[in-house]
């Protein structure tokens, strides 16, 4: 619905973006731009990739911020105050931001409802290639997510140190995925997951029609892999 | 970017690299779970 490629300078405000294949949002290779209070909604796959094997390569989702071109940077990124529903595999992909710092990019973002494709996740957080320091360590926080099928808010990106809080997960099969992957034995890492709190199951069910809509989970609070 | 590209294009998650290690640490504090079966 939105293609933002090698630009600077926009300001995406007070927009619903609803009904769509693949992608909802995407930017790539953009740089000091905000996407703040808008409603990205009803996103599907393109059933036609599935017979090419397209179909769980990571090019679905709702709103995916440099994400696709991944690690070409997109400095100055501010992405606030979205909500992102019913969208196939996952619903953010977006920066994370510098730790022990204050949160300034990437924040008060709800995800819901997202399932299919390769995984369901609400937020993919990824350290951010313009910020060196950021192999070191990233930080991950304020945002929220409900009844996803995978993975509320998820990490899985060398670094030697992840830091996620301020988390708040719902409903969904994994509250926090806080993975903290070196790829060597023998360099040290680490996850770090503080101050969030999550919630197996609300009164709100997950299969109101329970033989069509969803399969029933088994449901985890955390998974860290270090 | 192209929303459906003609070559194989990456998210970060494709990125992954093997888990799995004998130095890594992981530290929780401060968290609540409610409901959980």
């Amino acid at each position: 619905m939105m293609n933002g490629k090698i630009s600077a300078n926009m300001n995406v405000d007070n927009n619903v973006f609803w009904g769509g294949n693949q992608v909802g949002v995407g930017w790539n290779m953009v740089m000091t731009s905000s996407f703040n209070n808008n409603f990205v909604g009803a996103v599907t796959p393109r059933n036609d990739l599935e017979a090419i094997g397209m179909a769980t390569l990571d090019v679905m989702g709702g709103a995916l911020f440099c994400s696709l071109t991944y690690p070409s940077p997109c400095p100055g990124l501010r992405i606030t105050n979205n909500i992102c529903a019913g969208t196939v595999q996952q619903a953010f992909t977006g920066p994370a931001h510098d730790c022990d710092k204050k949160n300034t990019n990437f924040f008060n973002n709800v995800a819901h409802s997202i399932s299919g494709g390769f995984s369901g996740n609400g937020f993919i957080v990824y350290p951010d290639p313009s910020k060196p320091a950021h192999k070191e360590c990233y930080e991950v926080s304020n945002n929220a997510a409900y009844k996803c099928a995978d993975a509320g808010v998820f990490t899985n990106f060398p670094s030697k140190r992840v830091q996620m809080h301020s988390i708040t997960v719902l409903d969904s099969n994994i509250g926090a995925g806080v993975n903290a992957p070196s790829g060597n034995e023998n360099l040290e890492h680490s996850s770090h997951m503080y101050d969030s709190i999550f919630y197996g199951k609300t009164d709100s069910p997950d299969c109101p029609d329970r033989d069509k809509q969803c399969l029933y989970m088994e449901k985890s609070g955390i998974v860290t892999s270090i | 970017m192209e929303i459906h590209p003609s070559k194989e294009m990456h998210c970060p998650l494709s990125e992954q690299v093997e888990n799995g290690s004998w130095s890594g640490k992981a530290y929780f504090k401060n968290l609540h779970f409610k409901d959980f079966a």
